[in-house]
């Protein structure tokens, strides 16, 4: 009987004994193989803490980040071209920039968008080590354009169309405009297409939102009287 | 051995327990701390007259109002709101509403509901434009999560924490403002664009500035045809920061009379003794403003001639 209960105990202690040497073995491969080459972000460089921006799907954003204590702009990132820019188009594959390691501190974040608005963060507190994410209340849409028209410039205004927030040119590769969460108009006149259009555009976070324009479409609605 | 064993399972399964409950219970406490942190509860009465008592109430979304007094879109901060109260018909998609501020300031303007289109389940809708953005009012109740359109909304009171102390309005800013023709006027609550905010571009990047910070603003000599305008800008604290402002005159496509003569003929707007002051970007040489502490006395000496630009 002893026997027995000194065997059950020895085959116990192997196990025991096996499993700790596998994930032994687990640990040391996987620290071999060097996990950040890859594969997910890179580690937060010593003593800074990391800040990241969630944009709703959203990969590069214009922005800058002003430390608060010194007023001091400590990054700035503007790899978006304009909206009136005519040779901008949106790249299938694109590095995202809206990480970046800083010093712990409180700091203001500031988005730049496609029209004159910004989306600013008062104070984004970072600390040491750590990743901070804040949300960006930003989306995006996008102008179809139907019937060879390519090239077309547009303005973004306010709802109730009283001021004009920003301009922006439609392009023939697909193009994401970045403004705030929210609800505009846009408006688009060219008389050699024969297009006279204003449209509601609603602009939610994590979505693109379509607008198609163009002449084969016979369904649109008369354009109301603007305030001429 | 086995009896010792035994006698210590119990202690450490009581252990590994209390620090189970004990991480259970800081997360989430740490996660009611977070996401109590910023979120404000309010009082809302929907058009039938029901009272709904809300935490981490967001309208649209959102932790702002928006709403547009006469031509001007105006956003308020729930921090800045007590209450606000919406007017009209059910089913308008612009609604009147009355914004009362913390400040004792109340805005009569229009709200955009969504009118009926609105609902709660609002998805992709292929044959309209799009997505659509949220436009209902949300928040938590005691019975979980509330979710009503803006449209059956009545009144919406704000509850801020006791003692806190309610945000100031800015004060009117009294400037000198000096034209490319070398007129100068005396010009008090002087606005850019509607707003007590600077818009300037800076490398490529879009800055804003509180008016009430700076001393003056230099503008550099304007061409015909420019769009752009350097600036100088020199801060109370005697820092100086450069950039560039828009001072195009050139007309949009699209745009209307109206709303090109806003653009370019007010961007600088504000009150004279003689009336309105308004001017373009491309107008000014020179702002100079007031200290707010002894505006009174610097007003005394206001040479203000009539402006050509003046409403």
């Amino acid at each position: 009987m002893r026997t027995i209960f000194q065997f059950g105990t020895c085959c116990r202690s192997l196990a025991l004994l096996a499993v700790v040497a596998g994930a032994a073995a687990l640990a040391l491969s996987c620290a071999t193989t060097s996990a950040y080459d890859d594969y997910g972000p890179d580690p937060i460089l010593a003593g800074k803490g990391r800040l990241t921006l969630q944009a709703g799907g959203i990969p590069r954003l214009n922005f800058y980040v002003i430390d608060t204590a010194t007023e001091k702009e400590v990054h700035a990132d503007t790899p978006l071209q304009g909206a009136f820019a005519p040779s901008a188009f949106q790249a299938s594959l694109v590095e995202s920039n809206l990480s970046v390691d800083l010093d712990p501190g409180v700091y203001r974040v500031v988005v730049n968008t496609h029209i004159e608005e910004s989306v600013e963060l008062p104070e984004v507190e970072v600390r040491m080590g750590e990743e901070t994410p804040v949300m960006i209340r930003v989306g995006r849409f996008q102008l179809i354009m139907v019937g060879g028209a390519t090239r077309l410039p547009f303005m973004i205004m306010d709802y109730n169309m009283s001021n004009v927030l920003g301009r922006g040119m439609t392009t023939p590769d697909v193009r994401h405009f970045i403004v705030p969460e929210g609800h505009y108009k846009i408006r688009l006149e060219n008389s050699s297409n024969g297009i006279d259009t204003q449209r509601p555009l609603e602009v939610s976070f994590g979505r693109i939102t379509p607008i198609q324009i163009g002449t084969s479409i016979t369904t649109e609605e008369p354009d109301e009287a603007a305030d001429q | 051995m086995r009896q010792q064993i035994n006698s210590r399972i119990p202690g450490h399964r009581h252990q590994m327990s209390l620090v189970v409950l004990f991480s259970i219970t800081a997360s989430a406490l740490g996660t009611t701390l977070a996401s109590s942190a910023g979120a404000t509860e309010a009082l809302v009465i929907d058009r039938f007259g029901n009272r709904h008592d809300l935490s981490a109430i967001r309208i649209k979304d959102r932790t702002e109002l928006e709403y547009y007094v006469g031509d001007e879109r105006r956003k308020a901060s729930f921090d800045h709101i007590q209450k606000f109260v919406v007017d009209g018909a059910t089913g308008d998609e612009e609604r009147p509403v009355k914004v009362h501020l913390r400040s004792g300031r109340v805005d009569a303007g229009m709200l955009f509901t969504g009118g009926q289109e609105s609902s709660a389940n609002q998805g992709f809708n292929a044959s309209s434009s799009g997505g659509r953005a949220p436009t209902g009012v949300s928040g938590k109740t005691s019975l979980g999560p509330w979710l009503l359109s803006l449209d059956d909304v009545r009144e919406v009171r704000f509850q801020h924490p006791e003692g806190e102390p309610a945000p100031a309005e800015r004060p009117a800013l009294k400037a000198a403002v000096v034209t490319t023709k070398g007129a100068l006027f005396e010009v008090a609550d002087l606005l850019l664009a509607k707003k007590q905010i600077l818009r300037y571009s800076q490398n490529r990047r879009k800055m804003t500035l509180d008016l009430a910070k700076i001393e003056r603003i230099q503008f550099a000599e304007y061409s015909s045809g420019q769009e752009d305008r350097q600036i100088t800008i020199t801060l109370w604290g005697g820092t100086a920061v450069h950039g560039s402002v828009n001072a195009t005159v050139a007309r949009y496509t699209g745009e209307t009379d109206k709303q090109y003569a806003r653009r370019v003929g007010a961007a600088v707007t504000g009150n004279m003794a003689e009336g309105l002051f308004s001017a373009g970007m491309h107008e000014i040489k020179l702002i100079r403003f007031h200290p707010i502490a002894t505006e009174a006395a610097g007003a005394t000496g206001a040479n203000s001639s009539p402006s050509p630009a003046a409403d």
